[in-house]
């Protein structure tokens, strides 16, 4: 039993050093999830914690569109099951700036970058709130961005875009995201 | 990729393409169902750590994931195993487990190859798996993959029936604090406590130390059968990035254990057989480190060498080994249709024992060394077609060369799979077998004799390596996104298994004593086996999934006939002709997860053993983001019964109810 008591002591101590050590550590051990669905999950978010200055009549669908090759590898789908505010959700693939119609979200592929500025004079003055997972989106007038840190998804985001397009993200999601560009007033 | 921490060769080459997501690590996690502060604190897991690839190998593999293991409320490996379809785990008393796949199941049980992080731990005086010494916390098992059937073209030997690959987290999964404790009727108390940090930003670490008590089990005859277990372990793992191509990890642990059983121990002199409790004092400690290069062309090589140290201390023997292990491998970059993967290893393992008056050798010492190679193709024939061709070749002190092939051929359709396979695998023979000697049972003198009777295990040096052909078919089956289903069938046929011969009587001097029942091992049983495992995993809503898998198993030895062997043919009715489980996952609610899993396991002829039906339940209450709150009971449905029996041991336990309570808090 000796061997024991021994390492019992041994064991109290790495306890305590936990316990002292603990208030700078980071909450960890959360979920783990392919990078897809953490983005799939944060999009249906942004559907749930953005409010539109038109929301779709009662039985219409809340539009989610995806401009070029759609980079989720077949997990944005189980999405258009789901609702929010009691509307259901469709999926969309989009290529041509006529299509954009009825689009409340636009993921952006991150390949399609170049087209972005084209992009943005059409998407001027429509209520879609615009999300891409490249760097340097959001200054580049894009809504949310998908950043990856080390091997987190975060987001940025561009109030000032969202705001001009007369859309309003909530709080909920700004305490969580990072603001790119001044908070317009 | 490769065989140290990852989906088994066999099982490597992802594809792009081919099988959906179904069997991605957290399955029970749908990322609509969460928020943004779950999604945001989310660990992204990098593509080649996901067992991906499981639903692509061409052998019947299944992975409990970590979401699986904390899920099933179960406190030790070989519970957690019990979720593995077609594995036979039956409890013997609070310490002690015979595990086996597709039949052979014993508490010494050797057709299974069983490694953590690459550090096999099976015992080789044995060829078993001492599990009473296998407490890893689950909190840090990352995944537990199970292959039923051969690996041995991969793993060698004793990867007969099946292999068990206990991977843990990374360092870098495992950061920040994690305190958990428990306690129950059965568990009595156990703790255990993790933090986990970086240097840099290329490198993290974790240390952990967990201890805990778990009362005795009953036996038939009442009164406790001196398996009340306590154990504390510690240990600690880094994983750097040295470049953007080179990886490191550095781990090792310490453990000592402490529990008992019942024994007849027989002595030469009067009263000759006594039933004692014995203790069983274990405890141990390994180094690991393993190193993986990536180069430009796509080769990947990996060398990983550990150093492990155990001393077990029981009333028949007291044994030190110390083990040494280096093992490198190759990945060759993609050549035209070939993906090859070669490797070499070299393992030295030496004992010393404390020989007893019932357990004796010719020597105090024995070493044993290894040298083994592998190499494996995989050939694309044509896109939906793929052969794999291997073979390892392990040069032992024991029985020289042996030549393990393996030949599988798989055909990928459109959401579904597949394979065949015919493997030859060696279990070696263990330095229990070859060297030892043990007096089984001793008795008074027979008139006019004066010296004691005994029954005894001589030596055999000539027992050679027991051997399996084994032919296997698969299909599997991914209906929809919710509905899955993988069934295999397989016929082996072994040749050369451990037989208890008897030869006639004879003195022996030293001490003096007429042995009555000189006992042999020979290779004189063959056997048959067929079986067919079968799982469905469908998951019928959003937030509620039901998993059911069947086993059949059909064994027909033939060995020699009393009064020429014992009990030849005993192994057929050691393990259950039908299994089968059922587990049922809801989420509640976003905090509140409940679990119920249903075991039926068939009954044990040879043990006197009655079918049981066991029902596990789990309530997962998360309270806040970081604390969480689970109560589980186990063998709800009746308050006691029995699994198994180890053989000298004096007494069968019945494993009862347990009731307990679990809370974690990360920080």
């Amino acid at each position: 039993m000796a061997g024991l008591g021994r390492s019992a002591c041994a064991l109290a101590a790495l306890l305590l050093a936990v316990l002292l050590l603990a208030p700078a550590a980071r909450a960890q051990e959360n979920l783990r999830l392919v990078e897809q669905d953490i983005k799939a999950g944060l999009l249906y978010n942004f559907l749930r914690y953005t409010e539109w200055p038109h929301p779709p009549a009662p039985g219409d669908a809340v539009v989610v569109c995806v401009w070029g090759d759609d980079p989720f590898e077949g997990r944005l789908a189980p999405m258009a099951g789901r609702t929010v505010n009691q509307r259901r959700i469709e999926i969309r693939a989009v290529h041509a700036e006529n299509q954009l119609n009825g689009c409340a979200l636009l993921f952006i592929n991150a390949g399609e970058r170049a087209n972005w500025p084209t992009l943005r004079q059409h998407l001027q003055g429509r209520s879609i709130l615009t999300v891409s997972d490249y760097d340097g989106f959001a200054q580049a007038g894009g809504m949310l961005e998908f950043a990856r840190v080390s091997n987190r998804i975060a987001v940025r985001i561009n109030v000032a875009a969202a705001q001009s397009a007369d859309l309003q993200v909530e709080d909920r999601l700004l305490r969580l995201a990072s603001v790119v560009g001044a908070r317009a007033p | 990729m490769i065989r140290f921490g990852g989906t088994c060769l066999v099982l490597a080459a992802v594809q792009a393409g081919g099988w959906p997501a179904a069997a991605v690590a957290d399955p029970s996690v749908d990322p609509y169902a969460l928020s943004p502060e779950q999604l945001f604190a989310a660990e992204v897991i990098s593509p080649a750590r996901t067992p991906e690839s499981v639903w692509e190998a061409p052998a019947a593999i299944s992975v409990l994931t970590a979401a699986d293991i904390e899920r099933a409320g179960v406190t030790s490996i070989p519970e957690a195993l019990r979720l593995a379809p077609g594995v036979d785990v039956a409890q013997i008393n609070s310490s002690g487990w015979a595990i086996s796949a597709r039949g052979f199941n014993s508490a010494l049980a050797n057709k299974l190859l069983v490694l953590i992080d690459g550090r096999e731990i099976y015992d080789p005086l044995f060829s078993g798996v001492y599990w009473d010494v296998q407490d890893t916390p689950l909190q840090d098992i990352e995944r537990i993959e199970v292959v039923r059937g051969p690996g041995a073209s991969l793993w060698g030997a004793n990867a007969v029936n099946g292999v068990i690959n206990i991977i843990t987290k990374s360092a870098a999964d495992t950061q920040g604090a994690l305190v958990s404790a428990t306690a129950g009727d059965q568990e009595r108390g156990a703790l255990t406590a993790r933090y986990g940090g970086a240097f840099g930003d290329s490198g993290h670490w974790r240390i952990y130390g967990a201890g805990f008590e778990r009362t005795a089990q009953e036996l038939l005859t009442g009164g406790d059968d001196h398996s009340a277990w306590q154990a504390l372990r510690g240990g600690f793992r880094t994983d750097v990035s040295l470049s953007a191509r080179d990886d490191l990890t550095i781990q090792g642990d310490i453990y000592h254990s402490e529990t008992g059983q019942w024994r007849l121990v027989p002595t030469l002199s009067a009263p000759f057989e006594t039933l004692a409790r014995e203790d069983i004092t274990a405890e141990g400690g390994n180094l690991l480190a393993r190193w993986t290069r990536q180069f430009d062309g796509g080769g990947v090589l990996s060398a990983q060498t550990y150093f492990d140290l155990t001393r077990r201390s029981q009333a028949l023997l007291e044994d030190r080994r110390r083990t040494y292990d280096l093992d490198v491998q190759y990945q060759f970059p993609t050549y035209g249709a070939h993906a090859l993967v070669a490797g070499m290893r070299y393992r030295d393992t030496r004992d010393d024992i404390n020989q007893t008056e019932s357990i004796t050798a010719a020597s105090d010492s024995h070493g044993e060394q290894l040298i083994s190679a592998f190499v494996q193709d995989q050939i694309a024939l044509a896109p939906a077609w793929r052969l794999t061709l291997g073979s390892k070749f392990d040069d032992t002190d024991y029985t020289g060369l042996e030549i393990q092939p393996s030949v599988r051929l798989q055909w990928m359709g459109e959401q579904q799979m597949a394979w065949g396979a015919v493997s030859r695998a060696v279990r070696s023979p263990s330095e229990l077998e070859r060297e030892y000697n043990f007096i089984l049972a001793a008795g008074p003198p027979i008139p006019p004799l004066t010296v004691p009777t005994t029954i005894e295990l001589a030596p055999s040096p000539d027992f050679d390596s027991e051997e399996l052909v084994a032919y296997e078919l698969g299909y599997r089956r991914q209906w929809t996104p919710d509905l899955a289903m993988d069934i295999t069938l397989f016929h082996n046929e072994y040749d050369g298994l451990s037989t208890l011969s008897t030869r006639p009587a004879q003195f022996a001097l030293d001490p003096p004593r007429f042995i009555i029942v000189p006992i042999e091992i020979t290779n004189a049983t063959s056997a048959a086996t067929n079986g067919v495992e079968v799982m469905f995993d469908w998951r019928v809503r959003q937030n509620f999934g039901v998993t059911a898998s069947y086993s059949f198993l059909d064994m027909e030895l033939r060995g020699p006939p009393a009064p020429l062997a014992i009990d030849s043919e005993a192994a057929e009715g050691q393990s259950p002709r039908n299994q089968a489980s059922l587990r049922l996952r809801w989420d509640a609610t976003d905090r509140l997860a409940i679990d119920g899993t249903f075991y039926y396991v068939d009954n044990l002829p040879s043990y006197d053993i009655d079918a049981y039906t066991r029902f596990d339940l789990r309530i997962g209450w998360r309270l806040t983001n970081s604390v969480e709150l689970e109560l589980v009971g186990q063998n709800l449905l009746d308050n006691r019964h029995r699994e198994f029996v180890a053989p000298g041991d004096a007494n069968a336990a019945e494993i009862q109810r347990s009731i307990f309570g679990r809370l974690t808090w990360r920080g």
